[in-house]
């Protein structure tokens, strides 16, 4: 709580502070009253004369917990007590007050039912047969027994009296009892249930009720941090994506099915090969440096990735490097590294909660800083047994291509070049021109990311659950090949398994959960860019299959990295282990009360091997015979996590129902890796191992994390009408120096359901069948950086090798980093007001509006330090405060809903502004000449672009101070300061970003279309173009055709310069058009993401076939993509290889 | 029951979780490094980080590469002295340092020579604290000492050419960030303070004699701090004492004598070092040869070795008749080899191993030589060109010294003053061209930068004196916006 207490330093959000802290002020009294009258047990204490029945029934609630049913007709006839009892005995106290009464006493689950003594004698014991009650309606124990839809008994669903809203809830064997009148409506309730209404009639007993699934969206369950909750009752911002949107996808990498479908989180992949990293972004970027990670918190079933919430540390420096490199791999892969849920099955997932606000993640506290996302994995849902195969085969293919001058435009362009800078066309100055075969026309697009790949998903599982387990098992293999011409395949294989058990009497819940996956990817480097390659450039391979090094030596291209194919034979082979397991033990040992143990475990290991073979090299440009090179890496990351829970329901505690959570949090992980370098091979045959190396290099390093908490939660629900939401965490983390271990995290949320309230439904129109309002402030933090940064370390070797010795000492020690004992948790402060409307029966279209604003200050990052102090970084704490505020607009409805025919559609759009709020000192900082206190961090600051100047065919750019000379400060001048002429500001951050599902089933067959899209500006084409017209320097089209000739000409690109002599101003020219406005335009698309179609034969036709089931469907991952952008994918903005599209097809068959 | 027992029996697990939770989150250290109070226990660790501050300074970081260019001390004084000056070209071209055209926006290799020089001064600033801070038994008061004196040393090597380079420059005697983070330029003359401080200190405390380099000349020694000292006093005009310390190391004769056979100056461990630097010879590209030799030295073919400067005409030409220097410090090879016109192209010649010959993993026989006796010779003769010690006369009997070893004869006692000034001038660049930037700063420091430099060629347009000294790397003022550039630079 002293965490909340500093909130109010927030002007804006003072009296809402002062409103919270009144709220913190009442409950813990709440609290205590009812651990008072719980603690109190059977006994009551109460004195006085001719007290009315009402009273003296009244403090027995109160003085025990119990609650009396009656009847009102009965209390009428009944007399004053007389009563002198003192700790009295409850059943006594009862049997002293109902002596002279006409009614007595029962007492069943906490219930004390008042009934006509002339019933008693017959009233039914709970497992009674049933007995018929009399015409008059008179209160009765009516009792029964609830199961879930999977027929399984089920505890902790309300029963209610519909009139009286008096009720009970069922106990751990699904039972209840409740005294009602013949004629009264029970309703029953619980998340993630339909609410059923049952009239109880002569009968008392009710027998078996079957709850069934939600049908209306808001009953839906949302896994949120250490629980469930329903849409309905939640008080913070989470948006869940279902199974069903996770299975079309034929993606491996499950975060890529999560664009478009959840607002406020922007996903981007690193590059177009599957296994690469993928970028997560919830609600805007807080951080200043951009190296730094705002990925958010990933828990597979509540074991963290701790790999994942790491960056920004520098590869050169080896004792830094430890968590990125778990995440992204030794050195530079192909792949630029490896995602750490490359390879999780999306088929295994039944939801992904992803918690945006700090009602939601304060119960992750110290992590939750740039939300959360929880994956929970399928468990069985069935008491049959069910069988499953799913078989599918695809393509992929490059989306996009984007039009590069052709051999005869190219040869066109470079001769107009070489003759305006007055040089020959000769083997001297234009070897692409003469010594190579000008009739050669390659797309060098096609040629490099043309080809086809290769998609292929089988899986195999078992679903089943009989008395009192259930189990699901399930197998899959994924396999997918790059675009690449050349070779390059991702695979994945997973066992999943689940496993579910209680006793008898329900006491006691075990679960366990466990994912294996096992990715290998076997990739080589795309070689040379379309942007670098002449379209007469000669063919990658000689005649006898070798690189084709002799052609381009010829054209007196030889020396190192002159040739762009060397990386073909340079392959990286990775293979990673990962299993992910959970067990959770939960005990029920009285109603209401939950104790529970969370144990998961995860472990990681990854292997790769890069090699550099002799084949690959330069033959022409070497002193020495090359010699080839091998690296074996090691990475291995394993933890666990405990996680003790105790969870408390007080269904009537004072006029509401009442949930506490107490949980700690014991956390582990180590992190090692190994690098061998071996060196100077002199056969290709012998890379595959070490030990045949004549150098080698050994390096390792070890990392620990530990991680302990403490957290409750309190969540007090009157009528499912008022929420008030309060959680609170205290974290260490091993991550800081001494004394900065620990940190305070917590919030308040509260619901208001408006819909709920008499005087605001006769406001309602009648559509409107729901209404909420509901807020959220709290504080979360983050440990984000590197393990022992606060420590100084001396080191003889880094990641890349041994430091040199020096005189007789072979292993010096250098200090490897910038010591800074003193940094602590960022703190992030988030308000959050959410608007819920249900419309028509059911709330079968839903509308979310939710509006934020998160304060991210104190901020923990790698700060850039000048190097003369030694390092030119260092993790400290720094004061900048940055704000995102944004709104989010989700839109949810099932548009059409019969029996044959149904059309679902989701919409949803996001708007994040990003702001420098404030920085003190800004001056003294590096960032000084980057941001604008005011502005956001995603601002370029650019010069504005002219066009070419029509009498010399440079390149111009405005000079905006007219000082005669274009400058931009120099890293003197802060951004639009009147000094530059930098003064074109451009927003780089998406303007909005959304997504759109629409679905529609007729009988058997489904169609489903997503599109996510984005508003954005972004770097072009022209970025990488600079100066057009040197050799090995392929344009764009339009450049070609839009360049200037001759004095007076008004054009957009710049005079054909050959590159052969040294022209200062075309040179500017170009640097300054490459840092103008006129290499940026819109990046905005809307892309189809995913089009899938299924075809389910009709049930009659498969049992015919011995299947319960059977499943045709053809599923497509970005088959459109709807841009203007000037470039070949919006996403990535750049000439690598580009996202492709998939299209598969298969079957799946249930038994 | 009471409130009291419900609030103990609430809070107390609590309490005792949170002790727990110290322990929770209490890691064991890293295995790849150590902290600094474990680097400093003993006396052969603090001698390993004594060797972390050496082997950067010559070797770089990494065994793979080539280190030529990584570091003040790793060739790249005398490469940008020696192209700002007249003594290099830029073979087939030429460079915004050879035609000082320096901008704002700085040039690398002048970035090089400032990160790595302040890395240097960081390392020694480490060893010094870490000396100072630690409290094992096992570290013994004589390693204490010496090694504190041979940090001090080194960081008062790296200082002077910083503040010969550059001006007046940041003076971070600490690795605490917060101290040095938002730092202003120090004025040049407190820079020198510092220096002189350093290395009265060193030299009260380093050893006498070899001991600590196992008898080699790797290690700096007080004579070593005396003749550093020496050149620092130079520098700054007081002569009497730069003839002093000069004095001091010439007349320890058991230890430095000339090396007459110019051929062996520069062997490992010659008569002639005061100091050397001590290259690895494991490192892949480089093997036994020296960071000057490597450059130097023509290889026929791309990679290492590749002639990438030569010396310029005005240097060649300098030499008198018949100095052995110009035969044995000078050679020259074809151009057509390179694909550029036949004729001669000179390169430096007084390391002899290099590209072509270089052994990996060899046994060295040449080491990198920072400091060595020719130099006090030119000390001492400068300084009673100016009056100290025995004037004039001493002067011309000191350069005699040097002359007589070049086969050159002597120079006349009746000269002028100016004329012997000329000569110092002129036998300083003839025994110390192309050694760590010497004439760059003789031309500055002797008031002839402007005269020689803005005449050539090469140099034309003269951009401005301003070019004597180098800009601050703007990467160094964007993080630290209390530097200022030096003047000129925009």
């Amino acid at each position: 709580m002293a965490a909340l207490s500093g909130l109010s330093s927030e002007s804006r959000t003072l009296t809402k502070t002062r409103l919270i802290m009144r709220l913190i002020a009442v409950l813990p009294t709440i609290v205590l009253l009812n651990v008072h009258a719980s603690g109190m047990g059977q006994s009551v204490t109460l004195s006085g004369k001719n007290v009315p029945m009402k009273k003296v029934l009244s403090s027995v609630e109160k003085q025990t917990g119990y609650f009396v049913f009656y009847d009102a007709e009965l209390l009428s006839d009944a007399k004053p007590v007389s009563v002198e009892a003192k700790g009295m005995p409850l059943e006594r106290f009862l049997d002293e007050i109902v002596r002279d009464q006409p009614f007595t006493y029962r007492i069943a689950n906490k219930t004390i039912s008042l009934v006509w003594r002339r019933m008693a004698a017959d009233a039914p014991a709970v497992t009674a047969p049933p007995i018929v009650l009399e015409d008059r309606p008179v209160l009765a124990l009516i009792s029964g027994t609830v199961r879930g839809p999977d027929g399984r008994l089920q505890a902790g669903v309300s029963v209610m009296v519909k009139k009286t809203k008096k009720g009970t809830t069922t106990d751990r064997n699904g039972s209840f009892v409740i005294a009602a009148k013949q004629g009264d409506i029970l309703v029953f309730s619980c998340i993630g249930f339909a609410t059923q209404e049952i009239a109880v009639g002569k009968e008392t007993s009710l027998g078996e009720i079957r709850m069934k699934a939600a049908v209306n969206e808001l009953d839906k369950t949302v896994v949120i941090g250490y629980g469930t909750t329903s849409k309905r009752l939640n008080t913070g911002s989470v948006s869940t994506v279902d199974a069903a949107d996770l299975e079309k996808q034929p993606v491996m990498n499950v975060l890529l099915a999560l664009r478009g479908l959840v607002p406020g989180l922007v996903v981007t992949p690193t590059s177009g090969y599957a296994s690469s990293p993928v970028k997560m972004l919830i609600r805007g970027r807080n951080n200043i440096n951009t190296l730094v990670s705002s990925d958010p918190l990933v828990l597979i079933d509540g074991m963290p990735i701790t790999t994942l919430n790491l960056d920004g540390t520098d590869q050169s420096n080896g004792a830094n490097i430890l968590p990125n490199l778990l995440r992204y791999g030794i050195g530079n892969t192909p792949t630029g590294g490896e995602s750490p849920l490359f390879g999780l099955n999306p088929k295994d997932i039944e939801s992904i909660s992803v918690l945006k606000d700090a009602d939601a993640t304060a119960i992750y506290g110290s992590r939750g800083a740039n939300g959360v996302i929880l994956i929970t994995t399928k468990r069985s849902r069935t008491r049959t047994t069910d069988y499953n195969v799913n078989v599918s085969e695809g393509i992929s293919k490059v989306l996009r291509h984007y039009a590069l001058t052709d051999v005869h435009q190219y040869v066109a362009m470079r001769r107009e070049a070489l003759m305006n800078d007055g040089y020959p066309v000769n083997e001297e100055f234009a070897p692409d021109l003469t010594v190579w075969d000008t009739t050669r026309n390659v797309d060098w697009q096609k040629a490099l990311w043309g080809g086809t790949g290769k998609v292929t998903n089988v899986s195999t599982g078992i679903s089943a659950g009989s008395g009192n387990t259930s189990f699901r098992l399930n197998g899959n293999f994924g396999r997918q090949t790059e675009i690449l011409t050349i070779s390059g395949g991702s695979q994945a294989i997973n066992l999943a398994m689940s496993l579910d058990h209680h006793t008898n009497d329900g006491k006691f819940i075990t679960s366990f959960s466990s994912v294996y996956t096992n990715g290998s990817t076997s990739e080589v480097a795309q070689s040379g860019q379309p942007m670098t390659l002449p379209p007469d450039a000669p063919p990658m391979y000689d005649s006898k299959g070798g690189l084709n090094y002799a052609a381009w030596a010829a054209a007196g291209l030889q020396l190192e990295g002159q040739f762009p194919f060397g990386s073909l034979l340079q392959r990286t082979k990775t293979n990673t282990n990962t299993l992910n397991t959970n067990l959770t033990l939960n005990y029920r040992p009285i109603k209401g009360l939950e104790a529970k143990v969370s144990i998961g475990y995860r472990s990681s290991q990854n292997l790769t091997q890069s090699t550099n073979p002799i084949a690959a090299q330069n033959p022409f440009n070497s002193y020495n015979p090359p010699t080839g090179t091998a690296t074996f890496t090691g990475v291995e990351s394993t933890g666990w996590i405990i996680e003790p829970q105790l969870n408390y329901a007080l269904d009537h505690a004072g006029p509401g129902r009442l949930t506490i959570l107490l949980g700690g949090s014991d956390q582990y992980s180590t992190s090692r890796y190994n690098v061998e370098n071996g060196t100077g091979y002199t056969n290709d045959i012998l890379l595959r191992s070490i030990i045949n190396a004549p150098i080698i290099a050994a390096y390792d390093a070890y990392g620990q994390y530990k991680y302990a908490g403490v957290f409750g939660r309190v969540n007090y629900d009157i009528d499912n009408k008022y929420i008030l939401n309060i959680n609170g965490r205290r974290d260490g983390s091993s991550r800081f120096g001494p004394g900065k271990q620990f940190g305070n995290f917590g919030s308040v949320g509260g619901a208001w359901i408006l819909s709920d309230e008499k005087w605001f439904q006769r406001i309602l129109p009648s559509y409107v069948s729901f209404f909420k309002l509901r807020a959220s402030y709290g504080v979360t933090g983050s440990d984000g950086v590197a393990d022992y940064q606060y420590l100084t370390q001396w080191a003889s070797g880094t990641i890349s090798g041994l430091f040199p010795g020096y005189g007789g000492i072979a292993r010096p020690l250098e200090s490897q980093n910038a010591v800074n004992q003193n940094f602590h948790w960022q703190a992030n402060k988030q308000l959050n007001e959410g608007l819920e409307i249900g419309f028509l029966d059911e709330s079968r279209i839903t509308l979310v509006l939710e509006h934020y604003l998160n304060s991210c200050s104190n901020q923990l990052l790698s700060y850039p330090t000048a190097a003369f102090t030694g390092f030119t970084k260092v993790t400290a704490n720094w004061t900048a405060d940055v704000h995102n505020e944004g709104w989010e607009l989700t839109l949810n409805g099932k548009i059409i809903d019969q029996k044959d025919f149904t059309w679902g559609a989701n919409m949803n759009i996001s708007i994040n502004k990003n702001k420098l709020a404030s920085y003190p000192n800004i001056q003294n900082t590096p960032y000084y000449t980057t941001y604008l206190v005011g502005k956001s961090l995603s601002e370029a600051y650019l010069y504005h672009y002219l066009g070419v100047d029509p009498l010399t065919g440079q390149y111009a750019v405005e000079d905006m101070n007219h000082d005669g000379a274009i400058s931009s400060g120099q890293g003197n001048y802060p951004p639009m300061s009147p000094a530059n002429d930098n003064r074109v500001a451009i927003n780089l951050a998406p303007k909005f970003t959304g997504g759109m599902t629409t679905n529609f089933t007729y009988k058997g067959m489904g169609l489903s279309l997503l599109f996510d899209f984005v508003r954005q500006m972004g770097k072009n084409a022209y970025y990488s173009i600079g100066l057009p017209g040197q050799a090995l320097n392929n344009v764009p089209l339009e450049v070609y055709y839009n360049h200037w000739q001759k004095p007076g000409d008004h054009k957009q690109f710049a005079k054909f310069a050959s590159g052969n002599s040294f022209n200062y101003g075309f040179i500017t020219g170009a640097i300054n058009f490459g840092a103008s406005d006129g290499v940026y335009s819109d990046a905005s698309f809307i892309r189809l993401s995913n089009l899938s179609f299924f075809y389910n034969l009709p049930a009659k036709t498969a049992k015919r076939m011995g299947m319960k089931g059977c499943n045709f469907y053809i599923n497509t991952q970005n088959p459109f993509i709807f841009t203007k952008y000037k470039g070949v994918d919006p996403d990535l903005q750049s000439f690598a290889m580009p996202q492709p599209k998939i299209i598969t097809g298969g079957v799946s068959l249930n038994f | 029951m009471n409130y009291k027992k419900i609030i103990v029996f609430i809070t107390l697990p609590l309490i005792l979780l949170q002790t727990a939770c110290k322990k929770l989150v209490t890691v064991d250290e890293p295995i790849s490094s150590i902290t600094t109070q474990e680097a400093f226990s003993t006396d052969a660790q603090a001698t390993a980080a004594m060797a972390g501050v050496y082997a950067p300074m010559i070797n770089g970081t990494t065994m793979s590469s080539n280190n030529v260019y990584t570091g003040f001390a790793a060739g790249l004084s005398t490469m940008t002295g020696g192209f700002s000056s007249d003594e290099l070209e830029v073979f087939g071209g030429t460079n915004p340092l050879e035609t000082n055209q320096l901008t704002g926006t700085g040039f690398y290799y002048v970035n090089v020579i400032w990160t790595s020089a302040y890395k240097t001064i960081y390392n020694a600033n480490g060893v010094i604290e870490g000396i100072a801070a630690s409290t094992s038994g096992d570290l013994h008061d004589s390693v204490r000492k010496e090694l504190t004196a041979e940090a001090k040393f080194v960081r008062a090597f790296a200082y002077t050419y910083l503040v010969n380079f550059f001006g007046d420059v940041p003076l971070a005697l600490t690795v605490d960030f917060n101290k040095t983070a938002n730092m202003a330029r120090t004025p040049a003359a407190d820079v020198y303070k510092q220096i002189v401080q350093d290395l009265k200190d060193a030299q009260a405390d380093l050893a006498a004699d070899f001991t600590y380099g196992y008898g080699e000349r790797i290690i700096p020694n007080k004579y070593a701090a005396t003749a550093l000292l020496a050149r620092v006093y130079l520098y700054l005009g007081q002569y009497d004492d730069a003839a002093a310390q000069a004095s001091t190391v010439i007349s320890n004769t058991a230890q430095y004598s000339l090396v007459q056979n110019l051929n062996n100056v520069f062997l490992k461990n010659s008569a002639e070092a005061i100091w050397q630097l001590k290259q690895d010879s494991a490192i892949l590209a480089e093997g036994t040869a020296t960071p000057e030799g490597i450059q130097f030295l023509p290889s026929p073919t791309f990679g290492n070795g590749q002639l990438s400067e030569n010396l310029s005409s005005e240097l060649v030409n300098s030499f008198e008749s018949g100095d052995l220097r110009r035969t044995d410090w000078v050679d020259s090879t074809d151009g057509s080899v390179y694909g550029l016109p036949a004729g001669n192209y000179y390169f430096a010649y007084k390391y002899k191993v290099g590209s072509p010959n270089f052994i990996l993993g060899g046994v060295d026989k040449e080491y990198y030589m920072a400091l060595r006796l020719a130099e006090q010779y030119l000390i001492r003769a400068e300084a009673e060109a100016k009056g100290s010690n025995g004037g004039a006369s001493a002067a011309i009997a000191d350069l005699n010294v040097l002359r007589n070893r070049a086969g050159l004869g002597p120079i006349s006692s009746g000269i002028t003053s100016d004329s012997l000034w000329s000569a110092v001038a002129h036998e300083r660049q003839a025994e110390l061209f192309c050694e760590w930037g010497h004439r760059w700063f003789d031309l500055r420091r002797m008031g002839l930068a402007h005269d020689v430099l803005s005449a050539m060629a090469v140099k034309q347009p003269w951009a401005g004196d301003y070019q004597f000294l180098y800009p601050i790397p703007t990467t160094e003022i964007v993080d630290d916006h209390f530097l200022v550039q030096n003047p000129g630079y925009h």
